[in-house]
């Protein structure tokens, strides 16, 4: 199975989301989360295979959701550092980011 | 699709609707937390959301403080001086959840089962059942299920 078909498979037993370091597909459950500029709006299977690229050549981590009938995936830095968190969210260009640990919202 | 559920009760409200979207997104995202606007009085600045978790991907579940708490965090920052009603619906696993390789082997001993008995039960192939049995791979949400209900 490829690794964009393994990635389909967990989105299908994870529609409310997931986030997952490729290729092994092992859950991210550590850290901030901080999506990645480069793959906002990616959605369907062209999203998809555009995410796992940039995932392959960047971070390797990849996640996604359901939204109505649409799955988005994207690329997304994982930090220990809530500091770097920040500053990496602030580049992407986003206007708040996650903490797995705590399970709690930082605005940006 | 909103991430708040009745968001447009907040319409005129919340000035920056879409930044309070995005963090309830986050929530929905990551923990499988959903906000849904209840009531939201201006004249008495009073608002009533209900706060809820279902099953995620990281296992990790809030107790009904946390659950207060996170929606507080999220909902004030954009309301200050507001009085917040928190609804927390915290997360109830079903019993397959349970189900793991040592658990479908104690069940089978309970039931004087060999591997070829439970093979005969879920109608699946051998190496599939193997497989999950030997904890060789991963038994996804359907399989569990479908364990739990054979052997509970």
């Amino acid at each position: 199975m490829t690794l964009f078909d393994r990635l389909k498979q967990v989105a299908s037993e994870n529609p409310t989301g997931f986030t997952v370091k490729i290729p092994n597909l092992e859950p991210v459950t550590t850290g901030w989360v901080v999506a990645m500029k480069e793959t906002q709006n990616s959605f369907g299977d062209e999203g998809l295979q555009r995410v796992i690229e940039v995932a392959q050549r960047t971070t390797q981590i990849v996640g996604g959701w359901k939204e109505g009938d649409l799955f988005y995936w994207d690329a997304s830095f994982i930090v220990q550092s809530e500091k770097e968190a920040v500053q990496i969210g602030i580049e992407n260009g986003q206007i708040a980011i996650f903490n797995l640990d705590t399970f709690e919202v930082k605005y940006l | 699709m909103n991430a708040i559920k009745n968001i447009h009760l907040l319409a005129g409200i919340v000035a920056n609707v879409e930044d309070l979207e995005a963090g309830a997104a986050l929530y929905k995202r990551h923990g499988n937390i959903e906000f849904k606007v209840i009531t939201a009085d201006e004249s008495a600045c009073e608002l009533v959301v209900l706060a809820r978790q279902g099953k995620n991907q990281a296992e990790k579940y809030l107790d009904p403080k946390e659950l207060i708490e996170r929606a507080r965090s999220l909902f004030l920052r954009f309301l200050p001086g507001w009085k917040l009603l928190v609804r927390a619906s915290v997360y109830n696993p079903h019993p397959s959840q349970q189900v793991t390789p040592q658990w479908i082997t104690e069940r089978l001993q309970a039931r004087g089962w060999r591997l070829k008995d439970l093979i005969n039960a879920v109608g699946l192939d051998k190496s599939n059942v193997s497989a999950w049995v030997g904890g060789l791979r991963p038994m996804s949400n359907i399989v569990k299920s479908l364990m739990w209900h054979v052997l509970k």
